[in-house]
């Protein structure tokens, strides 16, 4: 016999993905063992699917507006028409074409919740983080920051500005509330904001505007500063502590018992200095960033490297850097802003509107390719959000891009018909997530002919590998990066990128995964 | 011009197109079962329909059509699985649970109806939950993130749910008989 409840427990975990590897070998000997289990386990996995197609179908409306009746929309199989269409894409257009079946537009799903987000993080100066990283330039969702150290600036979406210094530890609760289990931050609080609230155990400390700094030492040290205005001290204060504090007046709080003394500015983290470390942090980074760029270079195999460094504005043209390299293989940019890159002073192009693209022009034939780009994906609005496709119509062209739920996809035209079959692929599991958008990426793919195989990397690591089946040579041609040329198809629907890039790379030889390793 | 016999073998294979339909969220569920990733998971699904048009013909109406479609479904699923070397369970396990008798309820549509109602009924952090997970795809760990609480707590935030959804729903069905008619 089995237990009942611990059945159920470790079905749901199976279904969530969060099963351990003993959890999973327990799950498997009950259902080995007993017909009875596996009676359970379909009626739930029925049930799973149930609620599954019911948020399908319901997925045109947000979960936010709770009071709306969920609208009856048709999902993929109810609707004929949409079937008939799906089914003639499959026959006859190929695998480019195929409707996804988790998102036909009328039930494209919210993959961005906008309560999601409490703060931007608009600076992070020489950071350790300690579980969940962020990089700059990222929103951060409710939740615990944990640095062990480095300096953090925060743009709460209420307006208020707060610099956390680590080692330290944050817990975003709304847009003006957080709580400071440990470290040291300063607020700086605009008129619309005040309110702006930081919990440390039971105590509240309110804005009532405009600059202050707070700083938690262990579990029962705490000292509030107030540098401009005033701050109130609410919930558990201790006896005879003056409530409301002024400018230059701060208070120690240390186990039950308060102190008066007087506002230090200076033990807090000044703001110009944030400013200057990190524009040093940003200058080492583009040193040491050149050094590898300059061994890039001269790789073996790499026919088209662009750093997106000196963009020559009058032409718009993206020189190719690969040693060797003729002229006429540098980039055409087509619409794209020149924007920042990974860190501040590194050049980056951004890709937004449909027309968005770079242009450039290799030649012949390869057995095997790798592909490597740098991106900041800011969201995935399309079915097909384009990398860079190379050769399109003839066999060999290459797509490489990211599909609406986040997975890395290669195709490599095998034979001209246009069908399904024609293509050799692989598709990664999802990789990009909306909690993603913003954070810069390294990607890789290769097609490795020698061992028939392609392989799909994420920040260095292998996330995905399967079989080559027919070792088409890759056609070298026309190629766009972020977007696909449309002159080729008519019905081709819009696919161009959404984000930045600040480096890519093409080399006609299948690197190996250090090596890949070794470029993140 | 359609032969009759051409016409005949239409007119099949729309009514077995018509079963899948009827029965999709079963189908997907069973998918599920082996593919726990929504994503992956609607590929085989997309996969096995198009198995079940072009083999239509071998499915007799009358016979198990459950038994018909989990044997498609558990070799597209078995493809997937083998080409993408995700953890599952065993394809023994799988081969067990494809080979349980074990029919569909007939009355899908019924059944998600009531859903919507049970869904109402969910506390808030239940319900943000369970939306998080089935609509927005997201897995227990980001839905911790999300909601400030632990992987652990989410897990079991779910397991209740959902355990809270499926009696609700028999509860109704069991209480409203008549369902079908309304």
């Amino acid at each position: 016999m089995f237990d009942g409840d611990r059945l159920e427990r470790l079905i749901s975990a199976h279904f969530d993905g969060v099963l351990t590897a003993e959890e999973r070998a327990e799950l498997e000997s009950m259902l080995l063992s007993s017909s009875k289990a596996r009676r359970i386990f379909l009626d739930h996995a029925d049930f799973h699917g149930l609620l599954r197609d019911q948020a399908m179908q319901a997925g045109g409306v947000r979960w936010l507006e709770k009071k709306a009746e969920p609208r009856r929309t048709p999902s993929l199989f109810r609707n004929p028409a949409w079937l008939a269409a799906g089914l003639a894409a499959c026959v006859a257009v190929g695998w480019w074409f195929l409707p996804k079946p988790a998102t036909p537009p009328e039930t494209a799903r919210i993959t961005h919740p906008a309560d999601d987000g409490v703060a931007l993080l608009s600076m992070a100066v020489d950071v350790e983080w300690n579980g969940r990283s962020f990089s700059q330039g990222e929103a951060l969702p409710k939740g615990l920051l944990s640095i062990s150290k480095g300096t953090l600036r925060l743009d709460f979406y209420s307006g208020v500005r707060v610099v956390l210094e680590g080692p330290a530890r944050l817990e975003l609760l709304t847009a003006d509330l957080a709580r400071l289990d440990e470290g040291k931050l300063t607020a700086k609080v605009p008129p619309p904001a005040q309110g702006f609230t930081v919990l440390n155990g039971n105590l509240r400390v309110v804005d009532r505007g405009t600059q202050f700094g707070m700083s938690v030492n262990g579990t029962e040290n705490c000292t509030v500063h107030v540098f401009d205005g005033e701050v109130e001290l609410q919930g558990e204060v201790p006896e005879a502590t003056a409530r409301n504090l002024f400018e230059g007046e701060a208070v120690l709080i240390n186990a039950g018992k308060s102190t008066p003394i007087s506002a230090d500015r200076r033990s807090f983290a000044d703001p110009a200095g944030i400013l200057q470390a990190a524009s040093r942090e940003s200058d080492a980074r583009m040193e040491k960033w050149r050094e590898q760029s300059e061994v890039l270079r001269k790789a073996s195999g790499l026919l088209a490297y662009f750093d997106f460094e000196e963009l020559d504005l009058p032409t718009m043209t993206l020189p190719n850097r690969a040693s060797g390299a003729s002229a006429d293989s540098n980039g055409s940019v087509i619409g794209c802003e020149p924007l920042s890159g990974r860190w501040d002073r590194k050049a980056a192009l951004g890709f937004a509107k449909t027309s968005d693209r770079v242009r450039f022009r290799v030649h012949g034939a390869s057995p095997s390719l790798t592909l490597m780009a740098w991106v900041r994906v800011d969201s995935l609005p399309l079915d097909h959000n384009a990398l860079l496709s190379m050769a399109p119509g003839e066999v060999g062209e290459v797509h490489w891009k990211l599909d609406r739920s986040g997975r890395m996809l290669v195709g490599l035209r095998a034979d001209d018909r246009q069908e399904y079959q024609s293509w050799e692929r692989l598709e990664s599991p999802q990789v990009v997530t909306p909690n993603d958008f913003g954070r810069w990426m390294h990607l890789a793919t290769v097609i490795d002919s020698e061992h028939a195989e392609m392989r799909h990397y994420v920040n260095g690591r292998q996330v995905a590998d399967g079989p080559l089946g027919r070792r088409t040579p890759v056609k070298l041609g026309t190629a766009n990066l972020g977007n696909i040329d449309s002159t080729w198809w008519n019905t081709q629907p819009v696919r161009n990128f959404n984000g930045r890039m600040d480096e890519f790379a093409l080399f006609t030889r299948a690197l190996s995964s250090e090596e890949i390793a070794a470029m993140r | 011009m359609p032969t009759p016999s051409s016409i005949d073998e239409n007119d099949h294979t729309t009514k077995v197109q018509g079963l899948f339909i009827q029965h999709q969220p079963e189908i997907r569920g069973f998918v599920l079962a082996m593919i726990p990733n929504f994503s992956l998971a609607d590929d085989v699904m997309q996969e096995t329909f198009l198995i079940v048009t072009k083999k239509a013909a071998s499915f007799e109406i009358g016979t198990s059509f459950a038994a018909w479609v989990k044997t498609i479904a558990r070799y597209k699923a078995l493809e997937a699985i083998r080409a993408r070397k995700f953890d599952t369970l065993s394809e023994e396990v799988l081969e067990a649970l494809g080979s349980e008798p074990h029919e569909f309820a007939g009355d899908t549509d019924e059944r998600l109806v009531l859903l919507r109602g049970c869904l109402d009924q969910l506390a808030p952090q239940a319900r943000r939950s369970i939306d998080y997970r089935y609509q927005n795809e997201n897995l227990p760990p980001q839905i911790a993130s999300l909601m400030g609480c632990t992987v652990q707590s989410v897990n079991v935030t779910l397991s209740r749910a959902r355990t809270f959804l499926r009696e609700c729903v028999q509860r109704r069905m069991a209480s409203n008989p008549n369902l079908s008619h309304v």
